[in-house]
């Protein structure tokens, strides 16, 4: 049994390896999908305006109406098998699976796992010296139970070493040779899809229902008294804060994948130098999770805010 | 002019349109919003062309990222398999030496 005190050896010598902390790559990958899903409400959401904004038209004319009027409203909805096609959903779909397939990969082989599987191999091996003594009818043992334990933790260190160095080897191939599919998809995403489609129709879909209640005080406007104008204005006002905050979604859309595009481009930076875990990858991860956050606030926000919503260069999407 | 500067181009009109028709009456206001209304079709078949539109560039990026997707899922689940392995070693101890003590009670 003179193998055991050398694999012991081993164990002291792989425990002074240098690990590569993956935890950077599983938050970006986490972060990165959230904002993903993100962006997947704002698609939502441009889907149920469309359906709006036909609606809309359709109550701003003086047409009747009967049920087959309402099938072209249906063929508005991206249903499941059309969002295939869409640029946006290809390719924030891509950048979702890539980020969850990161967040995945930096996970694997966990030490639990190992660990679980070197105290099994303990366990056979203890097993295999108590029918070794059986068959030889001895009380002297084929392999101690000290030993076996010593044997399996020399197997679960290794393995853990060559698990951590293959995953390291793995993210950074990955990631590097990503970097700039990410940046493209991302600009394409933020510049075109974001900005020069969702953006402003949205918002000149919200116009087209306002021109209707404006329409409807204009019509009225000699015949009523003051207060029920106002009350009227009221709610004209409340309808045109909205149409101001729905292009405030798309905003915090835009910063948030900008923040990824950013984070992994740092992060490709960082892995080419061999580092796994830095300050500058801490702090970019950092940013995509507070203009995360901030997209949930921005719901709330959106919900409150009595007065205008607005994006300001410093302070983001604010109440103003 | 590319698409999303017509794109732009359509929805100021629209917008300009909006703030017209609610202060005009009968067939003037009818006439503003129909052509409104034209305007708002265009720009909106022209924004569901550009979501649909995949450019080769597009197209080239999101193949390299799904491939590079595949590659990390293929090397979380070789990973994966180092900790299967050992278990797999464990349970064939385990076998061998049950077999061996049920051979050499047959001997």
């Amino acid at each position: 049994m003179r193998i055991v005190p050398t694999l012991s050896f081993a164990v002291l010598i792989l425990s002074g390896c240098t690990a590569t902390p993956t935890g950077n790559i599983d938050a970006f990958g986490i972060a990165a999908a959230g904002v993903t899903s993100k962006i997947d409400a704002v698609i939502s959401d441009y889907n149920k305006a469309n359906v709006n904004d036909k609606l809309v038209a359709m109550a701003q004319s003086n047409k009747k109406y009967v049920r087959s009027d309402m099938d072209p409203i249906k063929n508005i909805i991206i249903r499941g098998s059309d969002k295939t096609n869409f640029a946006l959903y290809k390719a924030n779909n891509a950048l979702g699976g890539y980020a969850t397939s990161l967040s995945d990969l930096a996970n694997a082989g966990s030490r639990e796992e190992l660990a679980l599987a070197g105290l099994k191999l303990s366990k056979s091996l203890k097993g295999m010296n108590e029918q070794y003594k059986t068959l030889q009818e001895t009380e002297s043992d084929l392999i101690s139970a000290e030993n076996s334990g010593k044997i399996s933790r020399v197997i679960t260190e290794i393995s853990r070493y060559y698990v951590e160095y293959k995953r390291g080897k793995a993210l950074k191939e990955i990631i590097i040779a990503a970097d700039p599919s990410v940046q493209i998809i991302g600009d394409i995403i933020n510049d075109q899809l974001l900005k020069g489609v969702i953006e402003g129709r949205l918002y000149t879909m919200k116009g087209n229902e306002l021109a209707g209640y404006f329409s409807d005080y204009n019509t009225q406007t000699d015949r009523l008294s003051f207060a029920t104008k106002k009350m009227m204005l009221d709610e004209i006002y409340e309808k045109y804060i909205a149409m101001e905050s729905a292009t405030a979604t798309v905003i915090q859309a835009q910063q948030s994948i900008l923040s990824v595009m950013k984070a992994h481009s740092i992060l490709t930076e960082e892995l080419k130098k061999n580092r796994f875990s830095s300050q500058n990858i801490a702090n970019s991860i950092k940013n995509i999770k507070t203009v995360h956050n901030n997209f949930d606030d921005l719901e709330e926000l959106m919900q409150n805010c009595e007065t205008k919503i607005i994006s300001d260069d410093e302070k983001g999407i604010i109440c103003q | 002019m590319s698409k999303l500067c017509k794109l732009s181009e359509l929805n100021k009109a629209i917008n300009a349109l909006n703030n017209l028709w609610p202060l005009l009456e009968g067939d003037q206001q009818s006439d503003v919003r129909r052509e409104r209304d034209k305007l708002n079709i265009l720009a909106s078949e022209l924004a569901h062309k550009t979501l649909l539109e995949n450019t080769p560039e597009l197209m080239a990026a999101i193949d390299q990222l799904n491939l590079l997707t595949q590659a990390a899922k293929d090397a979380k689940q070789s990973i994966d398999d180092v900790s299967k392995r050992i278990n797999q070693v464990a349970k064939t101890i385990k076998k061998a030496s049950s077999a061996a003590v049920k051979v050499a009670r047959l001997l």
